[in-house]
């Protein structure tokens, strides 16, 4: 086992339950700077809520959970919602790109809140929606292009900011095999160009196969597993 | 040599007789038995289509007792073929747990085996989640491996690599729906 | 051998689906609070409308009503044959500011005519009391008013005696000495005459733009939880039914809604309409079954408010296509059509230019109705295109103005419609104002003067004039009761008359100081233009009930005199005549009256000075002169602004929570969206600002669209209403800020939903 105090991201004995759900019954893991770990579990386990509960989404009703040496799981929403949008960048199922808006102006959208003017916001989003292969979408609304594409540019969205940490939330559930594949490909190459981590929830052995190590959720414990130090993180590419 | 997914390597014969000896060992775990038990236990634990035959049984047996990994606990008298009692050595017992605890390698016709494993764990009161999660751990390096050659490989490559990646991937399947049956498992086995 | 499957015939096919309809709507909410709340929702937005519009419709008939009781108990002096008639007096006495209407009766025979409301006609020393003054007399305030009514109490008046439940009314029996009016049955045989043609017109415009919010509000209940039901409908399109009976299915919903909405509004009409006597209409609070609309509407309510939601219902269906798989909504919604929506502008616009009001019939009326109900109909059709058209530009700004911008461009139809509501109240509102200050020039009669409560004047039989003198006279603090009788005279021209005053040396040496006067003389003031002439012939009458004839009189010469400043008492009258100089009339008859000052405010004062004057009875009344005399059609203006000011205060607060309902729905919907912008680090501040947009900039274009209808609305009013048209651009002010504010408000409140949407909750649900 690795020291823990060279983590980017970790969780010590987490618990969250939804009414008489108990949805996190002491999970903790440890995330690096640069590595892409797989959760991985099956329905119902808990994955999504320890994925909310490290983004600072939810609070944890128990545990604690450290980011950059700050402890995340006591900062008030104000600073969590800050800490969202400069240092994380989420990719979700579907549904994350705001319908009203094309997908340029959706990639545009964090920085634009970051107080980034209008044009150069949008010249950075346009590179970033060519670097994942759907420039042509800039002007459409994600309601108008398929699938693939609007998952592409919510992960164009995602790492415009050029976060630290990724959070994909099966960012390919609802995609075919060879539209997955692409999105996973682009996803985790841009991420380890730029050096952010990505967690990865996904219950798809093809999906977790692109992480360098995978955590297992289980009955809202988590267990890690096939350790990074057993085998050096490796680039997909 | 583990890692890569190399069928050609194991043949099931192999396999059924390694694993045959393994299982007998765990079998004797839980006390001296008798081989007509031994064989009796094997085939009602494990459900095998074509049950196994008495020579199979005291071949193993033989061959075990040579590799210091069980003993004879003496002779009864009795009228019948053999009455010769069986236990397990704390060499055995090692053998047994470091069969246990070692990942098989992903290949075809897995299954038996990690049937086997869980089944004698379970059995034996050791964590079969600890089995599987061994399992998958090994699994998925063997799928990152595929996946690394297949994202730099040409379209042959990934062609291969896919086909691969997915009988991995049924086998891993295979493993979640078991490690999420395990309980319903171990109620089954012990009545 | 298997028979063929039988087909429904269309009958029973469409009744299946209406009963599907209606099972969807009440047992849907099994699975899912939000079919109840969308149920509730639209059953109140739906029976607050038909509450409304009841009470609207019933309004005429309670005031009729009133109107017909108190035209029933006007007597009638013209002889009957048979009838003995029964002698009355009208007086009225004054209680802390409130009027006691005293009638003194005397039947002469048993066949004299019973006035409305009494059982018998009182005795002489009988009293019967209307339920509310028997009510003063015993509490504690009746204290002082007690001496007033010494007689013994017989009787209760009926309703049909009565205006009001508060009506304060006593008929006092007398004996046959009573001086009144011979009265041979009750009732005056015509209405009173109607409205003024411009008020009128104004009353219609107002009653219409005050109820056509209300049609706007029950069309947009039936929308509510609109993308939910099309989801449900979307799903019975997937097991086979099609479009046709979907869209009948969705027609039963709503159905449902306006059903439940209809009992729930017929309910609250009746319950509050027990209210009815503690509410002031029109000086007074109105009998319980006053308050009831007359069949026809019922009928026209109950059918239409849900044939109105139904369509509305259709309507909506219109833009949606509901496939298997769910709602397809156009994304690139068709474009509005300008010229339907035209429509009934111009068609407003055309019948309210061709109009005049100078004939009255109703079908001018109904007219009128309908021109005012297009005009105003013709904003929430124009809004949405309108709003179309102005976000079609806008682009960019911050992100929160981006957000809401370009949702307003994907949909601008719901938050027009959200609009369109409030716009009608607003365009309504500013009409009636302008429609007000135009008339108020006409009819206004400015703020009321404070009445003086130490000015009085008291009226008095002759006979009793000594008498009254004294007993005033043992008032602490009261001057001196100078008596004066008054007559008229009437000239050649029969549309001319004079009043005169005579009195004796001794009241005109105090009342206009006249040091040397001597009887037999008349005296003018000199600094009067003179009217009356000598040696000319003039007929004499004098007033008391009724005009009475005194005989013929001739002007004698007449002597000029110089009135001091401070005793211009004579101001209104020319003549100041002494007793002597009309000799020849007998004068006994004529009521004296003269003016009294206290020397305290003290408002109880007056009621002591009434007090002591109540052992007269008939013979002398005291009161305080009303300061302005109000006409008929003044009083109605009056009635008229402070009636429509408060209903549109009313319907603003119902476009309020219209409002609010649409709002905190149209955030429902969006929930999932809000709670992933949220879990990507959106501040809900710019979430919220970006709702405050999003509902600013419709608010907006509706505020405009309304103050140009509005003002539009009463132009074209005061052209028939013949008064000047003026925009009263404060009020205008005024109003769009209060319809601002509401918006602002309705958002503020709807800030919580949004703060729980943005949790993640909202995002787990799906």
């Amino acid at each position: 086992m690795e020291p823990t105090g060279g983590a980017l991201l970790s969780a010590v004995d987490l618990r969250k339950s939804f009414g008489p759900t108990q949805a996190l019954d002491g999970a903790g893991m440890d995330l690096y700077a640069g590595e892409v770990v797989a959760v991985m579990g099956p329905s119902g386990s808990g994955k999504s809520t320890l994925l909310h509960c490290l983004a600072g989404i939810v609070q944890p009703d128990g545990g604690e959970v450290r980011y950059a040496g700050r402890v995340l799981s006591a900062m008030p929403d104000r600073e969590r919602s800050a800490l969202r949008r400069t240092d994380f960048g989420f990719v979700f199922q579907f549904g994350q790109l705001v319908p009203e808006l094309t997908c340029l102006e959706n990639v545009a959208l964090p920085m634009r809140l970051d107080g980034v003017r209008r044009g150069p916001a949008e010249k950075l989003a346009r590179e970033w929606l060519d670097r994942l292969e759907v420039g042509d979408t800039a002007d459409k609304r994600p309601g108008e292009v398929s699938g693939g594409q609007g998952q592409r540019a919510a992960v164009a969205r995602a790492l415009v900011t050029e976060p630290r940490v990724v959070f994909a939330d099966e960012p390919t559930g609802a995609l075919d095999s060879l539209n997955g594949e692409r999105v996973l490909r682009l996803l985790v190459a841009a991420a380890k160009e730029s050096g952010a981590a990505v967690l990865l929830v996904t219950h798809e052995p093809r999906v977790a196969a692109y992480s360098d190590r995978e955590i297992v959720v289980r009955d809202g414990k988590s267990r890690q597993v096939g350790f990074a130090a057993a085998e050096p993180a490796r680039s997909p590419r | 040599m583990n890692g890569v997914y190399r069928p050609e390597v194991y043949t099931p014969c192999i396999l059924l007789r390694m694993s045959i000896a393994n299982t007998l060992l765990g079998l004797l775990e839980s006390g001296p038995k008798y081989g007509y038990d031994l064989k009796r236990l094997y085939d009602e634990s494990f459900r095998q289509d074509r049950p196994l035959h008495y020579g199979q049984v005291y071949s193993t047996l033989s061959r075990l007792l040579r590799n210091g990994l069980v003993e004879e606990k003496g002779i009864e008298p009795g009228d019948g073929p053999d009455r010769k009692r069986y236990a397990i050595t704390d060499a055995g017992v090692t053998n047994v747990a470091e069969w246990l605890g070692t990942p098989e390698n992903p290949s075809l016709y897995l299954q038996n085996t990690l049937y086997t494993k869980v089944v004698l764990a379970l059995l034996s009161g050791r964590s079969a989640t600890d089995v599987l999660d061994a399992q998958r751990a090994e699994h998925l390096r063997a799928m990152r491996r595929l996946t690394t050659r297949k994202t730099d490989g040409d379209l042959a490559d990934q062609l291969i690599c896919d086909h691969a990646l997915f009988h991995l991937e049924a086998d891993l399947r295979w493993l979640e729906l078991t490690a999420a049956r395990l309980d319903e498992l171990a109620g089954q086995l012990k009545p | 051998m298997s028979a063929p499957i039988r087909r429904r015939g269309r009958f029973a096919a469409w009744t299946g689906d209406l009963a599907l309809g209606i099972r969807l709507a009440v047992g849907g909410g099994r699975a899912s609070g939000t079919a109840i709340v969308r149920l509730l929702l639209g059953t109140i937005g739906v029976g607050v409308a038909v509450t409304v519009l009841l009470f609207a419709a019933s309004a005429n008939h309670a005031i009729s009503q009133r109107d017909a009781r108190q035209l029933g108990a006007v007597p009638v002096a013209v002889p009957v044959a048979g009838v003995t008639p029964l002698s009355l007096r009208d007086d009225q006495t004054l209680f802390r500011g409130q009027y006691i209407s005293v009638r003194y009766v005397h039947a002469n025979g048993p066949a004299s005519p019973m006035p409305p409301g009494l059982e018998r006609i009182p005795a002489p020393g009988e009293t019967v009391l209307s339920p509310a003054l028997a009510e003063l007399l015993h509490s504690d305030a009746g204290t002082l008013l007690r001496p007033r009514f010494t007689g013994t109490v017989t009787g209760t008046i009926g309703q049909p005696g009565l205006a009001n439940p508060d009506d304060l009314r006593a008929y006092v029996g007398t004996d046959a000495s009573l001086l009144g009016k011979q009265v041979y049955s009750f009732g005056a045989p015509t209405a009173s005459a109607g409205l003024d043609p411009g008020l009128l017109a104004l009353l219609i415009i107002g009653i219409v733009s005050l109820l056509a919010p209300v049609f706007v509000f029950v069309a947009t209940s039936a929308r509510i939880a609109g993308a939910e039901r099309d989801r449900r409908l979307a799903a019975l399109r997937l097991v086979g039914s099609d479009l046709p009976q979907v869209r009948r299915i969705a027609a039963a919903e709503s159905l449902v809604t306006a059903a439940a909405g209809l009992v729930l509004g017929a309910g609250a009409f009746l319950a509050l309409r027990q209210l009815a006597p503690s509410v002031q209409v029109r000086q007074g609070g109105l009998f319980v079954d006053d308050v009831a609309p007359p069949w026809p509407l019922v009928v026209l309510i109950a059918l239409a408010v849900p044939a109105l939601s139904v369509l509305s219902t259709l309507f909506a269906l219109r833009g949606t296509a509901i496939e298997p798989l769910g709602v397809v909504r156009r994304t690139k919604p068709i474009r509005r059509r300008l010229w339907w929506r035209l429509i009934p502008i111009l068609a407003g616009v055309a019948v309210l230019c061709t109009l005049t009001v100078r004939d009255s019939s109703r079908l001018t009326t109904i007219a009128v109705v309908g021109g005012v109900a297009c005009l105003l109909v013709g904003v929430p059709a124009l809004l949405p295109w309108l709003l179309e058209r102005a976000v079609a530009r806008l682009s960019g700004g911050q992100p929160a103005f981006q957000l809401a911008v370009r949702r307003l461009q994907l949909d601008s139809g719901t938050p027009a419609r959200v609009v369109a509501g409030l716009a009608v109240v607003l365009a309504g509102a500013i009409a009636l104002q302008s429609l007000l200050t135009g008339q108020a020039q006409a009819f206004d009669p400015g703020p009321l003067p404070q009445r003086d409560d130490t000015q009085m004047s008291v009226d008095t039989d002759p006979s009793a004039g000594e008498a009254v003198k004294a007993a005033l006279a043992k008032l602490p603090g009261v001057s001196p009761l100078h008596l004066a009788q008054s007559v008229e005279l009437h000239g050649p021209d029969p549309t001319k008359s004079y009043g005169i005053q005579v009195a004796d040396c001794a009241t005109w040496r105090e009342l206009a100081a006249l040091q040397d006067c001597r009887d037999g003389a008349v005296y003018v003031d000199r600094h009067a233009v003179a009217s009356v002439h000598p040696g000319q012939s003039y007929a004499v009458s004098y007033y008391d009930q009724d005009r009475r004839p005194l005989g013929t009189w001739t002007v004698p010469d007449l002597t000029p005199v110089t009135l001091p400043e401070s005793n211009r008492y004579a101001g209104s009258s020319e003549l100041m005549v002494t007793p002597g100089a009309m000799a020849g009339l007998d004068l006994s008859r004529v009521w004296a009256t003269g003016n009294v000052k206290s020397g305290s405010a003290d408002p109880d004062f007056a009621e002591a000075a009434r007090n002591a004057l109540a052992p007269f009875a008939w013979r002398a009344s005291l009161y305080v002169p009303d300061p302005v005399r109000l006409s008929s059609s003044q009083r109605a203006y009056l009635a008229i602004r402070a009636g429509l000011l408060a209903a549109s205060v009313f319907t603003l607060l119902l476009a309020g929570v219209s409002l609010l309902v649409l709002g905190l729905e149209q955030l429902r919907e969006r929930r999932r969206t809000i709670a992933m912008l949220a879990a990507t680090g959106v501040p809900v501040r710019v979430l919220a600002r970006s709702v405050v947009w999003q509902n600013a900039i419709p608010l907006l274009l509706g505020i405009v669209t309304a103050v140009v209808a509005g003002i539009g609305v009463s132009a074209l009013g005061a052209r028939l209403t013949r008064a000047s048209f003026t925009v009263d651009w404060l009020a205008v002010g005024v109003l769009s800020a209060a319809a601002a504010a509401l918006v602002l408000l309705v958002t503020m409140v709807t800030l919580p939903s949004l703060r729980g949407a943005a949790r993640l909750a909202s995002m787990r649900t799906e």
